[in-house]
Formats: structure tokens, sequence, C-alpha cells
């Protein structure tokens, strides 16, 4: 690797560099929503500062989710019951799928029978089961929780299984010659060795999620920011649907932010 | 790791057939034509300094106001504790860092960036994984626009004599580690540079592969007569190879001695005083001192 | 290990054969199929509000719903159209769902294709350049993290109920995922190979040619599978907001009026062309990573599986 390093003069002044190249990215991206808005009809598209002002206007109170009698009465409250939502979903769905995977990974003959299966689940739109799931059960805040939860216990299934799979042998091996019992070997040497492994599962099962639940969400519930975006389309308020749209992004972006902060401060041994 | 179990067999094959060619002392037509190279492939460091930036912005100079000059056909080995230079100073010949001071000649010409001129064994692995080991010996002439024809009778003939003629059309996974740093080789080799810098090749090798490859380096270099610049750790490979060994140490050259041992390089030649002289001195600038084991300890590395 | 002579079948031997993994496959597929036939017929048995049952049984589905396919067949082809008083046929059905499924095929793969087409010549380009790299990468970094779902309404504005409505949209996601796939990947060409390229006298140009296109195959092949899903989700998405056609324009008439059957069949339909074109693609493409290190992995993890803890034991 030190075959190819380059000499770079004055790093610090690069590190400047490349901070104002970054800031002129996110320029960039504004300029040219904002371009897109002044060619486009309104109806069509409005520009990044319309959005933002529109969010914050009705992020306690819109008079048409009033209208529409959501209990929460603004895009502050379909918020919370869309974040509630993916929080439990991948939490319950991501311990399941870690248990699972890691059993799996350990356990021969189960897997033998159960990987292909796992693993051609993971290629198929589990949205698909969205529509059963809403007649089966119902309208109900539960029904898109299950299904991020059955997506997220998929993906770290075989997240769990791989990383399971990848501990080289020789860390549990040595544990056992210093005569550590199995629950010790598990809570020591298994589960910190596969865990930086699973965060990149959880990073994407997150990413994804918000996506899952804001669809599962148009489809039928009884809040969510999905229902928000779904009646606003019905009157095509693109302003307001480019304000969740803003809005989803933000959630996602600082929830990966503290996934990734947590995830500094557990694996600093890395 | 399973793949090497799996072709070392073949490898070992292939060694005792390498050993054969180098005996027979057989000269092929290409190589015969590479015997008449360039008259100067001096390569002459004059005043090189290179300084790095930290990324907390701290100045490191990894080496520092080096004038070296490395004769036409010499074999010259560098040894150093790591992190004190040896790469560095291989980097700037190669053109794969550019001095902050001095200048580097090759001949009469002052070099600037990469060239064909000078071919680079790298320390990690670099045979390309997508291309056949035929087409890996081949690219670099590939990359200067030879025909076909004309490369597939080069590649030939360097496949043959790094005994490799019978895995031409195997993929490089299909090799074990040692097999994989004679396609290294026999690439540089085949490109034909003035001048060809190794990196420590041998280094992640076992210690019967790493003995077969430094014969089949010291075969090609003595058929070719090229200007190597060899970058060792190993004090045993230096005395193994060398026609002169510098040692390199806080970005300077501490001591630069030439290498008179008669070839071959056998056990009782490597134990004559003369040898056992310079492996005293190479080691204590290592800072280990022979005979006395419990030193290793009280040394920095 | 089974060097044994052939000898009659003990009953030891068959209770072997029975927890092969194979068998094991076949066997939980089995188990599968009568769990859902018990629920069916003995656990829920309930008729929904559209006077279909609420936990079909496989061969409700396979007679019945199927059947009812042929609803969203407009006639032709010697099938009768039920919805002008025509009657039900298999053929029918099938009619119905093989041209939904063109529609659903066609939008794919236009999507996917142009997506990952564009996705790679930005992604070259903007690798080529360090400052594009770096101007570019919060943009993309932000619209990586817009859920595409989210996106799907906006979509439905911009470009109404219509067939570029929905390849666009597909496009995008396959485009954005392709592009940070591609950037990372010659991001990670290692450094060393690179190096030895420049030094055997190789131009940007054929650095390029020979080492970093070659060296993303592998990256590219796996971007490739992973849009295909992605792109299989997002057909989903658009056809049930809103598409003239498409399985998924079935799905949503039969999810309106709580047909339960129908949903089921259309999902599982959706799962296995996922399922089929993901295969099929991976094992179309293989060949371009003959080369790589895993292939010989892949080839020979059986032979040399080794299970730790038994070496210890």
């Amino acid at each position: 690797m030190q075959a190819a390093s380059t000499v770079r003069a004055g790093n610090s002044h690069s590190r400047v560099r490349g901070i104002l190249l970054r800031l002129a990215g996110v320029g960039v991206l504004l300029g040219f929503w904002q371009l897109m808005a002044v060619l486009l009809p309104p109806s069509r598209l409005v520009g990044p500062w319309n959005a933002v002002s529109d969010l914050v206007h009705h992020y306690n109170n819109d008079p048409l989710i009033s209208f529409f009698g959501f209990s929460a009465a603004g895009y502050g409250g379909l918020m919370y019951f869309t974040v509630r939502n993916v929080i439990v979903g991948v939490a319950v769905g991501g311990l399941c799928g870690v248990v699972g995977g890691v059993a799996l990974a350990r356990t021969e003959r189960t897997r033998a029978a159960t990987e292909p299966a796992l693993v051609t689940l993971g290629t198929v739109p589990i949205l698909a089961v969205m529509p059963l799931f809403v007649i089966w059960f119902g309208v109900a805040s539960y029904t898109s929780v299950i299904l991020v939860a059955l997506y997220t216990t998929i993906l770290l299934a075989q997240y769990a299984m791989r990383a399971a799979e990848n501990l080289p042998p020789i860390y549990e091996a040595r544990a056992k010659t210093c005569g550590a019992r199995m629950g010790t070997r598990v809570i020591r040497v298994l589960v910190p060795g596969v865990m930086p492994e699973i965060l990149g599962g959880l990073r994407v099962a997150l990413a994804f999620s918000w996506g899952l639940e804001v669809f599962a969400e148009t489809l039928g519930a009884p809040s969510g920011l999905g229902q928000g975006i779904q009646i606003l389309s019905n009157t095509d308020n693109v302003q307001g649907i480019l304000a969740i749209v803003l809005l989803i992004a933000a959630v996602a972006l600082l929830v990966d932010a503290l996934l990734m902060a947590a995830a500094r401060l557990l694996f600093r041994w890395r | 790791m399973k793949t090497a179990r799996i072709s070392s067999q073949k490898s070992e094959d292939s060694d005792s057939s390498q050993a054969a060619n180098i005996s027979a002392g057989r000269t092929t037509g290409a190589l015969q034509s590479l015997g008449d190279r360039a008259p100067n492939a001096d390569v002459r460091l004059d005043a090189v300094s290179v300084t790095f930036m930290r990324s907390n912005g701290d100045r490191v100079t990894a080496i520092e106001n080096v004038d070296l000059t490395v004769k036409t056909g010499e074999l010259l080995c560098v040894i150093g504790r790591s992190g004190e230079g040896k790469t560095t100073l291989l980097n700037v010949v190669a053109g794969l860092v550019e001095p902050s001071e001095g200048r580097v000649l090759v001949g009469e010409r002052e070099i600037h960036g990469t060239g064909a001129d000078r071919g680079v064994i790298f320390q990690g692995d670099a045979v390309y994984p997508w291309m056949r080991v035929a087409d890996n010996v081949g690219f670099g002439l590939r990359v200067k626009g030879v025909r076909r024809p004309e490369r597939e009778r080069v590649v030939d003939e360097y496949l043959e004599l790094v005994g490799l003629s019978h895995v031409a059309k195997s993929w490089p996974r299909e090799l074990s580690g040692g097999m994989r740093s004679r396609v290294a080789v026999a690439s540089v080799f085949a490109n034909d540079p003035e001048v060809l810098l190794a990196d420590e090749p041998f280094g992640a090798l076992d210690y019967v592969t790493r003995r077969r490859l430094q014969g089949v380096m010291l075969d090609l270099w003595q058929r070719t007569g090229k200007t190597i610049l060899f970058v060792t750790h190993d004090v045993e490979e230096a005395l193994l190879l060398a026609t002169r060994i510098i040692v390199v140490g806080g970005g300077h050259v501490l001591d630069d001695r030439p290498v008179n041992l008669a070839r071959p390089r056998d056990e009782e030649v490597l134990a004559s005083s003369e040898a056992v002289e310079t492996r005293r001195r190479l080691l204590s600038y290592l800072g280990l001192e022979p005979g006395a084991g419990s030193a290793v300890g009280q040394t920095n590395e | 290990m089974s060097n044994a002579p052939v000898r009659p079948l003990s009953p030891r031997r068959l209770a072997g054969s029975l927890i092969s993994p194979v068998a094991l496959r076949l066997e939980m597929v089995v188990l599968l199929a009568v769990t859902w036939e018990l629920v069916a017929h003995y656990a829920v048995t309930r008729i929904g509000t559209s006077g279909e049952p609420i936990f079909p049984s496989l061969e409700y589905l396979a007679k019945d719903s199927f059947l009812q396919m042929s609803n969203y067949w407009s006639g032709g082809w010697g099938a009768p159209s039920p919805g002008n008083g025509g009657t039900q046929t298999y053929l029918g059905a099938v009619l119905a769902l093989a041209s939904a499924s063109f529609a659903s095929f066609g939008r794919l793969f236009a999507g996917v294709g142009l997506g990952f087409v564009l996705g790679v010549v930005l992604g070259l380009a903007v690798s080529a350049s360090k400052a594009a790299r770096s101007v570019l990468s919060s943009p993309v970094h932000f619209l990586r993290m817009v859920p595409f779902l989210a996106l799907a309404p906006l979509f439905e504005v911009w470009f109404g109920k219509s067939d570029i409505g929905a390849i666009v949209f597909i496009g995008y996601g396959s485009l954005v995922v392709t592009f940070v796939g591609i950037v990372n990947a010659v991001g990670l060409v290692p450094a060393v190979q690179l190096a030895r390229a420049r030094t055997e006298g190789a131009t940007r140009r054929q650095i390029y040619r020979w080492v970093i296109l070659p060296s993303i195959v592998p990256a590219m092949r796996a971007t490739i599978l992973v849009i295909i899903g992605l792109g299989w989700t997002l057909d989903v998405a658009a056809e049930m907001l809103g598409a003239q056609s498409g399985l998924g324009v079935i799905m949503e008439y039969a999810l309106r009026f709580a047909y339960t059957g129908r949903v089921i069949l259309v999902s599982f339909v959706y799962l296995v062309y996922a399922a089929a074109s993901f295969y099929a693609v991976q094992w179309l493409t293989g060949w371009a990573i003959r080369w790589h290190p895993s292939q010989a992995k892949a080839r020979r993890r059986r032979r040399f599986s080794v299970k730790p803890a038994l070496a210890l034991k």
C-alpha cells in the first residue's frame, strides 16, 4: 500500500478545500432544485425554500390533515407515529434476525434447510405482501410495524449468519481452551465479534425501513407521514409532499448519524 | 490459505524444473537480445529529500539529503529497520513519490513520475486477479502496444525461465503465493526495464519458497545484467544477493559497502570471515548485537 | 467419508437420508404447505366481507382465485372478457397474468437498465476527478438517504399515471444506488494495482480500461443484483399507486375489495418473479467474475468445510 502513497503538500490546506468542495456540493443540489422549480410550474415543483417554509408552518398544525380527522394535526404528529413504528419494527426485527442468524450459523442442519429460503426471501420485494397484511390485520398502527419487522428480520438474519461465519474460528477456540463455557463464549466472544458487521446490516435495514414504513402507511394506516403524503397527493399539493419528503430525509439522516455515533462509542476497539 | 495448500504440490514440481533450467544454463533468444542493453543505466540520487505531511499537520522527513549512485548492472540491496526510509527511497526512484528536494537521474535523464524504464516488484500482491497468468506477464508489453505474436513469444520465454509455463492459462487465484511472486518477477523482467526495483518482494513467503525465488531472481539478473535496487529487511537475503549493500536509517544512508563474496554464495562462502564480519556490522545497524539474544528486547521496534 | 460399499436400505441409512440438506429443504416446503392447509381448514376459516375466505386454502388459491384472474382479461386470443359478460376461463386467467407480467417486466428492465447504464457512466466520470467526487459526495449521500419509496407520489405528480413515470421512478432509484456503488468500488481498487500499471508505463486511459474497469466488475455485478431487488420493490410501489397495466394494478384492485385470494396470488407471483430474475442475472453474470478468488472458495467450500468445534474435540 505504501508504494502508491503520493505526496500531497499542505494537508490542513487540503482539508479546508475538501470542506469547501462539500459545501459547494450542497449549493449545487439546492441550485439545481431551485432552477427546476423556476422552470416548472408550481403545481409540479416548488423551490427548496417554499418546501422548508411549508414544513415549518404545518409542523404543528395542518388544516387539511386536521380535516381528515387524524389525532395528530400537523406533520410533527404524523412523524412521531412513523418514527415510533420504524424504531419498534427495526428493533424487534433486528433482535429476531440476529438471534436467529447466529443460531443458524452454529447449527449445521437447520441452516442447510433454511439458508436457501432465507437468501431467496432477501431478494424479493417484501412490500408486495403489505396488501395481504392490510386485509389480515386491518388498518392498524401495528400492520406496518409487522412489515418493517419482517423485512429487518430477513435482512439481519443474513448479516448475522455471514458475520458469525466470518469470525475466525480461533477466537472461539481460544476461549474454549481457556475453559470458557458456552454462555461466556457467546457473550464475550461471539456477540462482540459479530456486532460490527451486524451494525452495517442495521444501517441498511434502517435506511430502507423509512421508505417501507411510509409506503405501507399510504396503503392503510391510522396516521403517519405516509398518510400525510397520501392526503396531500390527492389534492396535488406538491409543496406539502416535498416538505414531508424533506422531513423524512432529515429524520433518516439524523437517526443514521446517531447510530454511527453510538457505534463509534461501542466499537472503539476497531 | 486452502488454495495455497492445494497448489503447493504443483509449486514444488515447478521448482524442480526451474532448478533444472538454471543448472543447464540455457540461454534463450529473447535474453540474448536483452543482454545488449543500453550502456548507461546508472541511477543517481542527487541531494534528494522527501518530506511528508501527516494528517495532524506534522512534517515527517522520510529521507534527507541522500546522495547515491547505483552503477549499471549492480545489484544493490537496501536494508534498514521498518519505517526508516527504505520504501520511500525506492518509491522516489520508481517515480511514485516526487522528491521534495534534489533530483533523480537514470542514465543522463532526470526522471519525473513513473515510466516503463523502471520496473517495480511490489511488496503487496500486484498480480491482476482478472488476468490469466500469461496476460499478467504480458501486461507491460500490451501497454507499450507490442503486437500479440511478439508478446506471446516474450511471455513464453519468461514463463519458462521462472518455471510457470504449465500454468500460463491459469487464474492467479489458482496459484500459491510463491507462484504469484514468480508471476510478478516475470512480469517485470518481460517488460525489459533499464532499472529494476524490488520492495521486499518475498517478505510474505515461507523460507523454502523465498530461497527458491532468490535463486530465480539471481539467475535472471545474471542473464540480463539489469541494474537492480532491492529493498529488504533480511540481512541474509542481502548477503546472498547483493554486489553492494547500503543501510538506511533515520532518512540517511548510514553505511555503504561492496560485497565481494564469491558466487554461488553457498553455506561455505556465507560462513567465511568476510561474510561473518559484514553480517555482524549489518546486524548492529539494525539494533541486533550478534550473540546477545536478550538485546532484542531492548530495541525500540 | 462415504466410501462404504452399497448396502441394503437400513433404518439408520433411511434416517440419514432424511436429514440430508436437500431433503431438509424439501421437507421444509412440505411442512409449510401442510401448516398452511391446517390453518386454512381448521384454525382460520372465517369468510371475509368480500365473500372470500380470509385465509384461503391452497386448493382455493389454485382453482378459484386463479380462475378469477380472468376477470382482468379484456378479451381476445380465444378467451372471453368476463367484464363484458363472458365466462371466466383458465385461458383468460393465464392471458391476464401473462399480459400483466409482460408490462411489469418491461417497466422493471427498462428502469433498471436505464439507471444502471447512467449510473456506471456518471460514476466512472465522477471517479476520475477528486474535486468532482468531493462536490457530489454530500448531495449524493442526501439523495441516498431520501427513501425512494416515499418519492413515489412525487413521480406520480410529475409524470402522471404513465409507464414513463414508473420507468423513471425505477431508473432513479437504480441510478443512485449504482452511482454510489461504482464510486465506492473505484475508490477501493488496491493502490498497489494502480501503482503497478503506472510503473509499467500505462496511460490514464489504459489504466481505466485494463485495471479499474475489470477490477470493479464484481462490484458492478453486486450492484446489478441489488438494483434488481430494489427495482421490483419500486415497481410494486409504482404500479400500486397508479399504473394502467401490470400486476400491481390487479393487486390494488383486489386490495380495494379485500379479495384475499387474489392478493395472495399476485404477491406470490411478484415474489417468484423477483427471485427468478435475481437468480437468472446471478447465473448469467457468473462468467464475468470467474477469475475472482471468491469463486475458488465457493467451489471448494463443501470439500473443505471443517467444523471448528469438531476439530477441537
